[in-house]
């Protein structure tokens, strides 16, 4: 009997019997259960949203916190006309959410489908795949835990950027960073310096003021989602970012890109080694102020990978103030000055020359001084020992003097010490003094000519300098500042007197504008200036050669009240006897011209030129 | 006589009660009170679900969850209006060819073309013109309905072991058979308990039996519970949470964040920190701590409150169904959103270990919501035949409604 009948429903008992409106105790027992259920729910709600609301809203909040750094914007640099320098841009990558890509494969697919669609030719270029296969690249690039992290595409340009953020594809992520600009490619960077693709200030400027430009960056708390990525509120600030300031360079670019010019062109003409240029500023209130160094071999902007950096650290050098060399003739006027300046000589003083200069009765090997090519001058002025540049009488000028006051005077002029240029890495150069024991009489007679002595390029300059700027050293520097505008002797220390300053200006503009065929001279314009050519100390082997020679010429323009000072210095020249008279010289001249021209310097009557 | 036909044979004209026991089987208004509290709810639902739903705009659809729910919400009242206009009785007519229908479509499940595993769970049936479906959850409304015109039916005879209780144990054998190896404990748990309640209230059954059939169910349910490592690790996380913050016990503990940083009255609307991927499942099994985390405390005994009107008005026609097919149809359902509500609500406040069911009304997903508000529909119907007693009071407030 398990068939369901009619008379199964029919039958009737007092159990089976159903009134409506009436309860059994069953269903009473299960509305008290239930009712029950409800009351434990109200309470446990009760507790976790009211008595324990400060601890749960306490905990959840520092699982959704997350810490980000505000880097701070760093610091521009200009040159002395507001050109920029070196700049920071933001840059944005594109990555791929590796997390969001495995957790949904189909959307990560329509995702890298759209990706390789839009932006399928920047990624075949930049990473070979061929435009077919970067759909499967791209799923490949994200599952790979060795690629995963690194940005697909670096540097988005402003189209890529904005159709990737307009598409907004699912698990692709643009994120910025700051990215040193140098807007002038071409432009020598050991001076500047270099921030890499990581922010780290390598070298020059950018690292010597490094504190100063990059500002202090701040931290924020962000609530972020449990995968780690940000829920875009509005972050809580904990420590404001403090941006970096700016930096006015004195450097000109014009002069900068017409100095890296010459020197570049100079060093394939006389095929040397390397080769240095400075411009200072002559002009009244900016005296000192650095307007280029140029540096060969040059280390240009467009050669610097932003990730590795460069090839060499060598290059990186500023050898303008780091790297020393024995100077040679540019230092007789130094030793003109000083024997003038105490009176031991005139500008009339009559030196015999018999080529040779004996320093003790046997008068061989290192104790004679000669000049160049065996030459004898006879019966020279103080004028022509300068132009014809006569070492023996700059050795016997400089002996005329007490050596006390020789090395005093060398230790006024800063030689053996740093100039004080506003670039850190700067080094003081070496001089034999009495204190040292393999100190003769003869090495006071050398160094009178520029033997004996190694100063750096930014030394010799500032040196020479002091014939224009009343007799007094001054410092040279790079960065613009209002508190340089002091009288000039009161922004470094004098030498030698005015009027020994001011007739060193004769015997220096002598030098050049008396020697008809000199090949500094600049059409237009008057130049004092002296040349320099010394054979090189080879430190590996200790000893000097024959054939290697260090070419300099120093050289000011317009000669009777200069705007520029200029030194070029040639390694190695290997064309025109290595002499400087025949290679930077010329190169002066061709330089000089140019930048008169830039710097409109009114040119001069003929007949102030050509005057005796 | 063969057993299917014991188990599937309710013939055509055998409607479940005896026309003379039929007593003023007037047709009246529907209980409107319970359609504005099931529309409230979903509601409620509706909202929290597109606050959810902001998590997804890299699939480039802003609401897009929200705009299915609602899509969803449209045919589920279409249902629900269909339903309560039909006369309940006739449910107890087809209600075989239901059962046989959600038995074929849970045993489609097992075919590996048709049946699509999420979350280790083969609950969701691939049928072609049709969006994805989880059969389990028709099944419970089919399985009240016939379970209800069963136990009508067979009035006394429950009481013998022959007739009564081996039938029995072999219709909710075969369902639950169908359920478990999903697996869905979940979803067996709740239609056990349903069918349990039904059984013990019907009141033609033997206390005796339902004790025996409540210790061979706890039995099965420790055998189950012990043969998956993993349902044994959620039970060691209920115990402590803070014993494995980063494993099991993470989920427990996120959602405790997310009601502890509601407070009284909430971050606000749409401001849940804890949805973006701290909260499990936070648009299905997870909802009710979003609301609570967006509303507070306010907000979460709303959506109680409206949960037990919900449970009152049904309360009001298992007592005052016409007939006790009725009755214990209005049982059953009120049984399965009451189970539902409180493993889904207590689960995620920890009074119990978290299972993942879907709240009723307010979770994502089409199947729970159509089913249910086609339930919702069937007890409306129930409620246009209450037998409104002698008291001048109800007559009165019948006038009134």
């Amino acid at each position: 009997m398990v068939g369901l009948r009619r008379n199964d429903l029919n039958q009737s008992s007092n159990r089976s019997e159903y009134s409506p409106g009436q309860i059994n105790w069953r269903q009473g027992v299960l509305v008290i259960l239930f009712a029950l259920g409800i009351s434990a729910i109200i309470f446990r709600l009760y507790d976790l949203q009211i008595v324990q609301h400060q601890m749960l809203s306490a905990q959840a909040k520092s699982a959704q916190l997350g810490l980000i750094l505000v880097p701070a914007e760093r610091g521009v640099i200009v040159d002395t006309h507001g050109f920029p320098l070196a700049l920071s841009v933001e840059s944005w990558d594109l990555y791929l959410d590796q997390t969001h890509w495995q957790e949904n494969p189909t959307a990560a697919k329509s995702s890298a489908a759209d990706l390789a669609h839009y932006l399928g030719t920047d990624i075949q270029e930049e990473h070979g795949v061929h435009k077919s296969h970067v759909q499967e690249w791209l799923i490949q690039w994200a599952r790979d835990p060795n690629t995963s992290n690194s940005p697909v595409l670096k540097t988005l340009n402003l189209g890529q950027r904005s159709l990737i953020e307009t598409k907004s594809l699912f698990g692709v992520r643009l994120l910025s960073r700051s990215q040193r600009i140098y807007p002038n490619k071409t432009f020598n960077s050991q001076v500047l310096g270099y921030v890499n693709n990581f922010g780290e200030a390598l070298w020059g400027v950018e690292l010597d003021y490094n504190l100063f430009l990059e500002g202090e960056s701040g931290w924020a708390l962000e609530e972020k989602n449990a995968l780690g990525g940000t829920l875009g509120y509005t972050p809580s600030i904990g420590k404001k970012t403090i941006p970096g300031k700016d930096i006015r360079l004195t450097i000109d670019s014009e002069i900068q890109r017409l100095s890296q010019k010459h020197l570049v062109a100079g060093l394939k003409d006389y095929q040397a080694l390397s080769g240095q240029i400075i411009v200072v500023d002559l002009s009244k209130n900016r005296e000192g102020a650095i307007r280029s160094i140029a540096i060969a071999p040059e280390l240009n902007y467009q050669d610097i990978d932003p990730q590795t950096g460069p090839s060499s650290i060598d290059r990186t050098i500023n050898s303008v103030i780091a790297s020393t060399y024995e100077p040679g003739s540019i230092f007789k006027p130094l030793t003109v000055a000083m024997a003038l300046d105490l009176g031991v000589i005139t500008t009339d003083t009559i030196y015999k020359d018999t080529g040779v200069l004996c320093f003790n009765s046997q008068c061989t090997g290192n104790s004679k001084i000669e000049n160049w090519e065996g030459r004898t001058y006879g019966e020279v002025n103080v004028q022509e020992i300068l132009k014809e540049s006569i070492n023996t009488g700059a050795a016997w000028i400089g002996t005329q003097l007490p050596s006390k006051d020789f090395y005093n005077y060398l230790d006024l002029y800063n030689i053996g010490h740093q100039t004080g240029i506003d670039l850190r890495g700067e080094v003081s150069g070496d001089l034999l003094s009495p204190e040292s024991d393999s100190w003769q009489r003869i090495s006071q007679a050398t160094q009178s000519y520029g033997h004996g002595v190694r100063v750096t390029p930014i030394q010799a300059i500032m040196a020479l300098t002091t014939f224009y700027t009343e007799g007094c050293l001054i410092e040279p520097f790079i960065l613009e500042s209002e508190e340089r505008l002091k009288p000039l002797c009161e922004r470094g220390h004098r030498v030698i007197s005015a009027a020994t300053a001011k007739t060193m200006q004769r015997l220096m503009q002598g030098v050049v504008e008396n020697k008809s065929w000199h090949q500094a001279k600049v059409v237009g314009y008057s130049v004092a200036g002296k040349t320099g050519t010394a054979i090189r100390y080879d430190e590996l082997t200790g000893t000097y050669a024959e054939d290697k020679m260090d070419a300099t010429f120093v050289g000011f323009i317009p000669a009777q009240n200069p705007r520029l000072a200029i030194l070029i210095r040639l390694t190695e020249p290997q064309k025109n006897n290595s002499l400087a008279g025949s290679t930077a010289a010329p190169m002066f001249s061709k330089l000089a011209k140019e930048l008169m021209a830039y710097l409109r310097v009114p040119t001069e009557e003929p007949n102030q030129i050509t005057r005796k | 006589m063969p057993m299917t036909e014991t188990l599937f044979r309710i013939r055509k004209k055998s409607v479940p009660y005896p026309e003379s026991t039929a007593r003023q089987m007037t047709r009246h208004s529907p209980d409107y009170l319970l359609f504005c509290i099931t529309s409230l709810l979903t509601i409620i639902g509706l909202i929290a679900i597109t606050s959810t739903a902001t998590l997804d705009s890299d699939l480039n659809s802003l609401s897009g969850f929200g705009r299915r729910h609602a899509m969803m919400l449209v045919i589920g009242f279409v249902f629900l209006l269909i339903f309560q206009s039909l006369d309940y009785r006739h449910l107890a007519r087809w209600s075989p060819l239901a059962v046989g229908l959600a038995l074929l479509l849970l045993s489609l499940l097992f075919v590996p073309a048709l049946g699509i595993e999420v979350n280790g769970a083969r609950s969701w049936l691939n049928l072609p013109f049709l969006p994805t479906i989880q059969p389990s959850e028709f099944a419970k409304l089919a399985a009240i309905i016939y379970l209800a015109a069963w136990l009508t039916a067979k009035g006394n005879t429950i009481r013998s072991i022959e007739t009564g209780i081996i039938p029995f144990i072999l219709i909710v054998g075969i369902i639950l058979g169908l359920i478990i190896p999903q697996p869905d404990i979940g979803t067996a748990f709740i239609l056990a308990s349903i069918i349990g309640c039904m059984f013990f209230t019907a009141n033609t059954t033997k206390i005796i039996h339902i004790l025996l059939l409540a210790i061979s169910g706890a039995i099965v349910t420790g055998l189950l519970i012990l043969s998956a490592p993993y349902r044994w690790q959620r039970i060691l996380a209920f115990i402590s949470s803070e014993s494995d913050p980063q494993g099991i016990g993470y989920h427990t503990i996120q959602l405790a964040n997310a009601f502890g940083s509601g407070g009284l009255i909430g971050q606000g609307l749409g401001l849940s920190r804890q949805k973006f991927y701290y909260l499990p499942a936070a648009k299905t099994d997870g909802i009710i701590a979003v609301i609570g985390e967006e509303t507070g405390f306010v907000g979460s005994m709303i959506v109680i409150l409206l949960l037990s009107a919900l449970l009152w008005r049904g309360w009001l026609l298992v007592k005052n169904a016409p007939d006790m097919f009725g009755s214990l149809v209005a049982t059953g359902i009120c049984c399965w959103i009451a189970i539902q509500s409180g493993i889904n609500i207590a689960g995620a406040t920890n009074l119990i270990p978290l299972t993942g069911v879907p709240l009723p009304l307010i979770s994502y997903g089409g199947s729970s919501l159509i089913s249910i508000l086609t339930a919702i529909g069937i007890l409306m119907s129930i409620s246009r035949y209450t037998v409104l007693q002698k008291s001048n009071n109800s007559n009165e407030k019948r006038i009134i409604a």
